[in-house]
């Protein structure tokens, strides 16, 4: 049973996209097949979740290949709580991409969004650093795909810069790990975090955490390495951009939480100040970047900039507290940045454009739309009760706490960039909810009923809402994940090690 | 030989960069494969280059060296991915070269406006 609930997140929707290339082009199966298919996951994910709380980590050796000569997969409370939030994210996207995309494209859609899930929940559950750098390739591979659809010239200039970009980073990420197997003589991630304080040659391990950071600060999109990003996420359909802004920058802030603790740990005297640093200049620049926009969909993009500063920052403050901080904020921005991609696709399905200076009084037209708009809005920017402020709270709590000069300084940039990210959805909501509808100039108008594209938004954003009102609960389990992956004692036990040094 | 394999991989790795800075997109892709080469033959030369190494010891047989079998195994895993990779970006610099009529970087940056 456990073996079947380990596997699962990443053969059941691997299963349904090869189902959908059997039976190509034929949407309306597609639809039906892709929302069973992320349903199910979301259900054993959760599932698997409340045992992983129930019993500690579980861990599943592929082909009953034991310990460290076998691949394993391993559910702890942190990688369980990221497939339960992506398979909602991954609901949500689905939806309004049968709401708002042509037929054409979403022949396209369905098969690799299911890949691409199947990729990201391997990336979440493997405990092998070989296969955490294949799931990657097949998250990119998919997303590639995903980005290309359509062919528009504009759509290929994005694609082709992000595509360059994630195969440079993917060779770095390469390369490190070849180094650390060439020092360590293992991939298993338990079996790496018991050797690397030992090793002969401390400086590779520092190389090999230069590499790493680089490789996931590209895919986390962390300053100064965020400039792909923008452009890439405004010009895929608005159905894809959901999951794209809601999970595939984090799968890279996962994967360095992962390895920063697990592995890279003891090196954190090296790491602190320079994670510092990029997290600082992130959550800043993001925010200002923001700022200048004037297209929906781009400027949402440049916060996921300022936001994955956030996360990098309880991950850098490295103590229970804020790597627990960290894990809180990154589930509930999953969801919120997933309803704000929403609402951004139901506006431009709506009335055609997403230029801000082309919208306006929306609010008068659509009420719900507006009111589910703000929600999101309200807790990105960190405003109570909303869910967001939980998040940077706890933040700014660890930050200060540590009474270093890095801690208040850190707290400081985050508390001002928190100001500019309330500013910047204030100009959202000014241009493209609040006051006069503006003359289109001779846009196409594609008027509808707001009603159907407010079920995917009503299912993330009420579970933003859960999440705001059932902090304490959840700050608990956060907590109890970031001890784990603080104390690496409980999930090396748990992958239980053939040959134990 | 690790010194020629080292060798082999600052060039490649250079080479690709170098072809990576480069305006025609056909270029930009023949250097993203050259790096990732370089990237394989940096994951062969850390597993050690043991010449006549059985990679398999069979029991009874005391060997007095082994080669790491894994290494193949993983950069065979990397080769296969490249593969794949490099169809797509073929595919990718085909289709803009329809769309957009050139195969310099600049011109699809003008596209914008």
């Amino acid at each position: 049973m456990t073996d079947f609930l380990l596997v699962a997140p990443i053969l059941v929707p691997l299963t349904g996209g090869v189902l959908l290339v059997a039976v190509w082009g034929r949407v309306r199966i597609a639809r039906v097949v892709s929302l069973l298919t992320a349903s199910a996951v979301a259900g054993l994910a959760f599932y698997t979740l409340f045992m992983v709380r129930d019993d500690g980590i579980l861990a599943s050796s592929l082909g009953d290949w034991p310990g460290p000569f076998g691949i394993v997969l391993v559910a702890d409370l942190f990688s369980t709580m990221m497939v339960s939030a992506t398979a909602l994210v991954a609901i949500a996207s689905l939806g309004l991409t049968m709401l708002a995309q042509e037929r054409w494209q979403e022949r396209y859609i369905y098969p690799f969004m299911l890949l691409l899930l199947a990729g990201v929940n391997g990336v979440f559950m493997t405990g092998d650093i070989f296969n955490l750098f294949v799931f990657f390739e097949v998250t990119l591979l998919a997303s590639y795909a995903l980005m290309a659809i359509g062919g528009r010239k504009l759509q290929m200039e994005a694609a082709f810069k992000y595509v360059v970009i994630n195969v440079v980073a993917s060779t770095f990420l390469l390369i490190g790990i070849g180094l650390l197997y060439g020092e360590l003589g293992t991939l298993n991630m338990a079996h790496l975090s018991i050797r690397v304080a030992s090793a002969e040659d401390q400086s590779i391990i520092t190389a090999v955490a230069v590499l790493l950071l680089v490789a996931f600060g590209i895919k986390a999109a962390l300053i100064p390495l965020h400039f792909w990003l923008p452009g890439a996420y405004s010009h895929i359909p608005s159905g894809v951009a959901v999951f794209f802004g809601g999970v595939l920058t984090v799968v890279g802030v996962y994967s360095m939480v992962r390895v920063f603790t697990l592995v890279l740990g003891h090196d954190q005297a090296f790491f602190q100040p320079i994670l510092l640093t990029m997290a600082g200049l992130s959550m800043w620049f993001g925010a200002l970047g923001a700022i200048a926009q004037r297209d929906f969909r781009t400027l949402l993009s440049w916060d996921i900039i300022s936001q994955v500063g956030y996360m990098i920052m309880g991950l850098a403050l490295f103590t229970v507290a804020s790597v627990s901080a960290a894990i809180f904020f990154i589930l509930q921005y999953m969801l919120v940045k997933a309803a704000l991609f929403l609402t951004a696709g139901s506006v431009e399905r709506l009335k055609g454009t997403g230029d801000l200076y082309r919208l306006g009084g929306l609010a008068r037209v659509y009420p719900l739309l507006a009111a589910s708009f703000l929600i999101p809005a309200l807790s990105l920017a960190g405003v109570p009760p909303f869910s967001g402020f939980w998040g940077k709270l706890a933040l700014l709590q660890a930050s200060f706490d540590l009474a270093t000069v890095g801690g208040y300084a850190i707290g400081a940039v985050a508390l001002a960039a928190s100001l500019m990210t309330l500013f910047v959805m204030f100009k959202v909501w000014q241009w493209v909810f609040w006051g006069e509808a503006r003359e289109d100039t001779g846009h196409s108008h594609r008027q509808g009923s707001e009603y159907p594209l407010l079920v995917p938004i009503a299912l993330v954003g009420l579970v933003t809402v859960v999440l705001a009102f059932a902090a304490g609960g959840l700050h608990d389990i956060t907590t109890e994940a970031a001890r784990q992956l603080m104390d690496p004692t409980e999930y090396i036990d748990a992958v239980n090690l053939a040959l134990l040094e | 030989m690790e010194i020629p394999i080292s060798i082999a991989i600052g060039v490649l790795a250079g080479g690709g960069l170098f072809l990576l800075l480069q305006r025609s997109i056909i270029k930009v892709v023949i250097g993203l494969l050259l790096m990732s080469h370089a990237a394989n033959l940096t994951i062969f030369t850390v597993g050690r280059l043991r010449k006549g190494a059985v990679p398999v010891i069979e029991e009874g047989v005391q060997a007095q060296s082994f080669a790491d079998p894994l290494i193949q195994a993983l950069i065979l895993t990397a080769i296969v991915i490249g593969f794949g990779l490099a169809a797509f970006l073929l595919i990718l610099t085909f289709q803009t070269h329809r769309e957009v009529g050139s195969d310099d970087l600049d011109d699809l940056r003008n596209l914008r406006g």
